[in-house]
C-alpha cells in the first residue's frame, strides 16, 4: 500500500504543481475558476481518499463535511455575531470549518464506525441526507435557495486560488505523514483485516473514529474554500448524496489508496465534464445529455481502469515492455 | 370533527405509504441481502415505472392497463439489466457496485429526459377510481387510496407467500444462507438471481406505476425514493423481508404523523429514527450481524 509515489512519479507532481501554481498567471476568470474547482474537489478527493483507499471504510454521505462549513459560518455570522452580511475574519472561518467539520465527524462517526461494510455505506448516506434535509427542507438557513457569506475583500480569485493549492499540498503532506507514522500503519492494517488487528489488541473502533474525524475535517476546509470560490454561496446540493458519489467517482478514477490520484481524478473528471457540458466543442445533442457518455466513462474506469489513471503508465509500460522470450533448458525431455 | 377521527385518517395514510415503500424496498433488501449486491439505481425503477405507466394511461385512458402492462415490462426489463449489468457486480466489491449503479442512475435519468421529457407528467386517477368514501359526515378517504393499499397488501402478501411457501422461496433463502451449496446441490443460481432481480425491478415499477396518480410525476421522484428505502433496509436488517416490512410500515406511520404535527422535524425525522434504532440494534430490527 504505497503512500508516496515513486520518485519519477513525485517530480511529475512537483512538476504538476509548479504548472498548476503558474495558472493565475495567463488564465482568464473563467478558466481560473474551473481549475479552482479541480483544485478544491481534489481537496474533497483527498480526504475521502484517506478515509476510503486507506482506512477502507467506502462513506457515501462524506459531502456532509464539505456542504456544512458555509452553513456553520453563516449561522455563526448571523446568530453569534449577529450580523449575517459582515465579512468574516479567516480566523473565523478556517478554523470554523475544520472544527465544525471534525466536530460533525466525530458526532455522526460515533454511531456510524460501530458498521462495517453496506450498512457503514448506507448509514453515512443516510446522515448526510438528514443534514441535506435539515438545510434544504426548512427555514433554518435559506431552504433550498441557499444562502450567502460576504467574502472578505481581499479574497479575490487569485489569492484564493493559491490558498486552495497550497491546502492542497500541504493536506496532502499531512496525510503523508500520518499515514507514515505509527497511527496510519495500524490504520491500514485495519483495512487489510479488521478482526487480526483487534485480535492483535488494538482498538479498532478509535482508530477508525479517528481517521473518520480526520477525513471530515479536511473535507470541511475543502467546503469552505468551495463557498469562497461560489463568491460566498452557500448551497445544500453540496450535501446532497450526488456530491458524495462524485467524490468516489473521482478517487476511484485517479487511483484509489494512492492520495496524489485525488489531484489526477479531479483534474480529468472535471475537464471532461466541462468539455461534455460545452455545446461549442461537442455540438448540441452530447451536451444537452452529457450525463450518457459521463455515465458510460464512469462505467468504463470502474471496469477497466484497475488502478485508476495513477496506474496506466505502469500498465501500459508492462504491456510495451520487451519480454524475454523462453527457450527451453538444453538436456530436459520434451 | 373529533381529532381521534383525523388520527386514525393519517395512520391510514401512513399505513399506505409504508406499504408502497415496502413494496420498493422488499427489492432492496433482498438484493444486499442475497445477492450482496448494492443498488442505487432502484429507485430509477420507481420511477421509469411511474412514468412509463403515465405515459400508457395517457395514451389509451386505462390506468389499469397501464398497470398490467408495467408488470411485464418490468419483468423483461429487470431480467435484460440482470443479464446485462447486475450479473458482473455480484463478485464485485461494494465500492464498484456503488459506483456502477450511480453510473446507471445518471443513464437512466437521460433515459427519461429522452423518452419523456424532464417534465412532470400529469397523472389522473381514472373515472372509476376518483371518487371518495365517506367516513363521516366530512372526511372522505378517496376510494384510489385504499384501492392502492389494496393491491400493495396482496402484492405484498404474495412476496410473503412466495419466500416462504413455495420451492422458489426456499431456493432464494438458501441462497442467501450459502450460494455455493445451492450451486454444489445442482441448482442453476444464476436463472434463481435473475428471477429474483426481475422480480424485485418489478415490485418497484408497479410501485411507481401505482403510487404515480397520489404523487408528482417528476424527475426527481427516484432518488427521494430511493434514501427513504435505504432507510427502511438498514432499520429493517438487510435480507430481511419481515424486517423491511416492519420498517416500512414504522417509516410510513411516522413520516406521516410527522408531517401533520412537528413539520419542522419532517424532513430528517426518518434519520433520526434510524440512528435510533441503530444504536439499539446495529444490524437493524431483524438483520443478521455482517
Amino acid at each position: 500500500m504505497r503512500v508516496l509515489p515513486s520518485l519519477p512519479s513525485l517530480v511529475a507532481l512537483g512538476l504538476l504543481i509548479l504548472g498548476l501554481a503558474a495558472v493565475p498567471l495567463f488564465a482568464d476568470e473563467a478558466l481560473l475558476i474551473l481549475v479552482l474547482k479541480m483544485l478544491v474537489l481534489a481537496l474533497f478527493a483527498l480526504s475521502l481518499d484517506f478515509l476510503v483507499g486507506y482506512a477502507g471504510m467506502v462513506s457515501l454521505g462524506h459531502a456532509a463535511y464539505f456542504g456544512l462549513p458555509g452553513y456553520l459560518l453563516f449561522l455563526w455570522l448571523r446568530d453569534i455575531q449577529g450580523n449575517e452580511y459582515a465579512a468574516p475574519s479567516v480566523w473565523l472561518a478556517l478554523p470554523l470549518a475544520v472544527l465544525g467539520s471534525a466536530a460533525a465527524g466525530a458526532l455522526i462517526g460515533a454511531l456510524v464506525v460501530r458498521t462495517r461494510g453496506i450498512y457503514f455505506i448506507m448509514v453515512t448516506l443516510a446522515f448526510a441526507q438528514m443534514l441535506y434535509a435539515v438545510f434544504a427542507f426548512s427555514d433554518l438557513a435559506g431552504g433550498s435557495d441557499g444562502v450567502y457569506v460576504t467574502v472578505p475583500s481581499w479574497l479575490d480569485k487569485q489569492t484564493l486560488y493559491w490558498i486552495t493549492l497550497a491546502a492542497l499540498v500541504g493536506c496532502w503532506g499531512l496525510l503523508v505523514m500520518i499515514l507514515h507514522a505509527p497511527f496510519g500503519r495500524v490504520l491500514m492494517g485495519i483495512r487489510v483485516n479488521e478482526h487480526r488487528m483487534q485480535s492483535l489488541g488494538y482498538n479498532v473502533f478509535a482508530y477508525k473514529w479517528a481517521a473518520f474525524v480526520i477525513a471530515a475535517a479536511i473535507a470541511g476546509l475543502a467546503g469552505i474554500l468551495n463557498v469562497a470560490k461560489d463568491f460566498g454561496g452557500v448551497k445544500p446540493d453540496y450535501l446532497f448524496w450526488r456530491e458524495s458519489g462524485f467524490g468516489l467517482v473521482l478517487i476511484i478514477l485517479g487511483g484509489l489508496g494512492t492520495l496524489h490520484g485525488a489531484l489526477l481524478g479531479s483534474i480529468a473528471f472535471i475537464g471532461i465534464d466541462s468539455i461534455l457540458r460545452d455545446r461549442d466543442l461537442v455540438g448540441q445533442t452530447v451536451a444537452d445529455h452529457f450525463q450518457i457518455p459521463l455515465a458510460l466513462l464512469i462505467i468504463a474506469v470502474v471496469l477497466g481502469l484497475k488502478h485508476g489513471l495513477v496506474g496506466l503508465p505502469h500498465g501500459l509500460w508492462s504491456l510495451l515492455r520487451p519480454r524475454p522470450a523462453l527457450k527451453p533448458k538444453a538436456g530436459l525431455a520434451t | 370533527m373529533n381529532d381521534l377521527t383525523y388520527f386514525l385518517i393519517h395512520a391510514l395514510n401512513g399505513l399506505q405509504y409504508g406499504l408502497i415503500l415496502f413494496l420498493i424496498a422488499s427489492g432492496l433488501t433482498i438484493l444486499f441481502g442475497i445477492m450482496g449486491v448494492i443498488n442505487l439505481a432502484h429507485g430509477s425503477f420507481y420511477m421509469l415505472g411511474a412514468y412509463v405507466a403515465a405515459f400508457v394511461a395517457g395514451q389509451t385512458g386505462s390506468l389499469l392497463l397501464a398497470i398490467l402492462l408495467v408488470g411485464p415490462l418490468a419483468i423483461a426489463f429487470g431480467w435484460a439489466l440482470e443479464w446485462l449489468i447486475f450479473r458482473h457486480l455480484y463478485d464485485r466489491d461494494h465500492l464498484q457496485q456503488v459506483l456502477l449503479t450511480f453510473a446507471l442512475i445518471m443513464l437512466f435519468n437521460e433515459i427519461q429526459s429522452l423518452l419523456f421529457g424532464n417534465l412532470e407528467q400529469n397523472f389522473q386517477v381514472p373515472q372509476a377510481l376518483s371518487g371518495s368514501i365517506a367516513l363521516t359526515e366530512t372526511l372522505s378517504e378517496p376510494i384510489y387510496h385504499l384501492v392502492v393499499a389494496a393491491a400493495c397488501l396482496a402484492l405484498a402478501g404474495g412476496l410473503v407467500l412466495l419466500i416462504n411457501r413455495t420451492r422458489l422461496g426456499m431456493l432464494i433463502r438458501a441462497g442467501a444462507a450459502n450460494r455455493e451449496m445451492v450451486q454444489a446441490l445442482g441448482f442453476d443460481i444464476r436463472q434463481l438471481y435473475a428471477a429474483v432481480f426481475a422480480l424485485g425491478t418489478a415490485l418497484a415499477a408497479i410501485a411507481g406505476a401505482l403510487y404515480g396518480p397520489m404523487t408528482d410525476v417528476s424527475p426527481g421522484m427516484g432518488e427521494r425514493v430511493l434514501i427513504t428505502c435505504f432507510v427502511v433496509v438498514v432499520i429493517g436488517g438487510i435480507g430481511s423481508i419481515r424486517g423491511a416490512f416492519i420498517g416500512a410500515l414504522l417509516i410510513g406511520l411516522t413520516q406521516t404523523y410527522t408531517d401533520v404535527y412537528l413539520p419542522e422535524l419532517a424532513g430528517a425525522i426518518v434519520y433520526v429514527l434510524m440512528a435510533g434504532v441503530l444504536l439499539w440494534r446495529p444490524a437493524g430490527l431483524f438483520g443478521r450481524a455482517i
